[in-house]
């Protein structure tokens, strides 16, 4: 559905080189601390920007190739952008329906309506929350292939988060879909995606299956002594703590097995990124 | 393209506002001034603004980049843009012009209809010279910075039509037979001279527009 191989970016002071894959039928997460270069790939994805090497295929196609045709078959959020804020839904629903041919008008409203989004209010005076909700609406209501999400739960309370997520959940009910999503909120990802990749100034620099790591990786909490003698090869990263080391492990198990001495938490996202980020390998 | 007619319509649809100043400062014109040939070009160039009106509205909180992500290619934008203005200048101009030969008959003002052509004429000239300028700047600078951009260009062809004259003077060219040839041509070789300027200037503008807009990152 979507591949971007050495994908490469220069700014200033970053420089974004990244490759990854969504597989049809995948939900595929990339978390990241701000400025790992979250937004930079989804703009590259879009177009919004011209790479400097590197190659971007979406729905079988190269990127420059991507025509109207082609973006029917896209739903985008982007997480500084949106629909003009001097416009009303009133407004956007008849240029939706001249976009795009499957634009599902009416279930286009109920949401909305559901959502208590105002018909006749300007999107600018809507809350940021608000005008995520509208993305993602927008996003879902023309039988898009792939979804290009960033930060899609972003100013959203826990009810519209929990009702937005659902609606991802059924969006991929359908066979041929796929979705890359970006969140800073980890047990949104956890919940929801087949796979995640972390990127951290511009790099990939971890990739795995959701059930991999939630089953497999763990945190260990070791005093000096005892990280002296456990099998330094099994663990990825390490942190120096008040009381010793945090280890970061994709062996979970073999420490529960044969160091049952040593407390070890289960992985989850946020440790994983904050492992992977500040600790040594 | 739809979309997007669809969408700068809605935009101005909310600019209720604009349009009733526009509507008093006509009226007020139209029943206390003279010079309808001023009414006229300032009336139209009033309205060739929307069009600039609705680029900043897209651009408003980098929103030109989403409208990007959707079923809308930077040419079709570029191109809407265009005949946007066409479509909203247009009727513009000649409703302001119809209202001001009315009014002038109603006040019995001396506005001839020899007259009154030519100004309607240089109104759609002085329009199309203005968005051909502007319009570019705009894709290229965004709002903010086509403001100075602008200032520069104007600047610019001052003092190019300055250093023109005096280029002429130096020479011994008299540079105000030009002038002369110009007033002397027949109103229809004038009408066909002055829309072939504005069509090369169109044209001229649309491409620097499409290649701005095609480099532009959001």
């Amino acid at each position: 559905m979507l591949r971007l191989t050495k994908v490469r970016k220069e700014y200033e002071g970053f420089s974004l080189d990244c490759s990854l894959k969504v597989q049809e039928g995948c939900v595929t997460g990339l978390i990241g601390k701000n400025g790992a270069g979250k937004s930079t790939t989804f703009k590259a994805i879009l177009g919004l920007l011209k790479t400097d090497g590197g190659s971007i295929e979406i729905l079988g196609k190269p990127v420059h190739e991507i025509g109207n045709k082609e973006k029917e078959n896209i739903g985008v959020v982007m997480s500084d952008a949106g629909f003009s804020g001097y416009l009303t839904i009133q407004d956007l629903i008849p240029m939706l329906k001249s976009m795009y041919r499957n634009f599902h008008e009416e279930e286009f409203q109920r949401k909305c309506k559901n959502f208590r989004l105002p018909m006749n209010k300007k999107i600018k005076e809507f809350s940021t929350g608000m005008k995520r909700k509208l993305q993602v609406l927008a996003a879902l209501t023309h039988e898009a292939r792939l979804l290009i999400l960033d930060e899609p739960t972003a100013g959203l309370d826990v009810v519209a988060r929990d009702e937005l997520l659902d609606m991802l959940r059924s969006y991929m009910e359908q066979e041929g879909r796929s979705i890359l999503v970006s969140s800073h909120i980890s047990s949104d990802l956890e919940g929801l995606c087949d796979d995640i990749y972390m990127i951290d100034d511009g790099k990939i620099v971890f990739y795995e299956e959701t059930d991999v790591l939630l089953d497999r990786y763990g945190i260990l909490k070791v005093t000096p002594a005892q990280f002296e003698r456990i099998e330094q090869e099994q663990i990825l990263r390490h942190k120096k703590e008040e009381f010793g080391y945090s280890c970061l492990t994709d062996q979970r198990q073999f420490f529960q097995e044969n160091y049952p001495d040593i407390a070890i938490e289960k992985g989850n996202i946020d440790e994983l990124m904050m492992m992977m980020i500040r600790g040594e390998k | 393209m739809k979309g997007l007619f669809m969408k700068d319509f809605g935009l101005v649809k909310g600019q209720k506002q604009f349009f009733a100043v526009i509507l008093i400062m006509m009226m007020v014109f139209m029943t206390t001034y003279t010079n309808f040939a001023f009414i006229i070009a300032y009336i139209t160039i009033m309205i060739g603004v929307l069009t600039l009106t609705t680029i900043s509205y897209d651009e408003f909180e980098n929103g030109m980049g989403y409208l990007f992500t959707l079923p809308v290619s930077r040419r079709e934008y570029v191109a809407e843009k265009y005949l946007f203005s066409i479509m909203t200048t247009l009727p513009g101009l000649a409703l302001v012009s119809v209202f001001s030969f009315a009014f002038s008959r109603i006040r019995e003002i001396d506005f001839p209809v020899g007259e009154w052509v030519l100004s309607v004429v240089i109104s759609f000239f002085l329009v199309t010279a203005v968005l051909s300028i502007v319009i570019p700047l705009q894709l290229r600078f965004g709002a903010d910075k086509s403001r100075v951009a602008l200032m520069i260009v104007w600047g610019t062809g001052i003092i190019a039509g300055y250093l023109g004259i005096k280029v002429c003077e130096a020479l011994g060219i008299d540079w105000k037979t030009g002038i002369d040839w110009i007033y002397g041509m027949k109103p229809g070789a004038a009408l066909a001279g002055i829309a072939v300027i504005c069509g090369i200037l169109m044209v001229i503008s649309y491409l620097f527009s499409l290649r701005f807009i095609e480099k532009r990152e959001f």
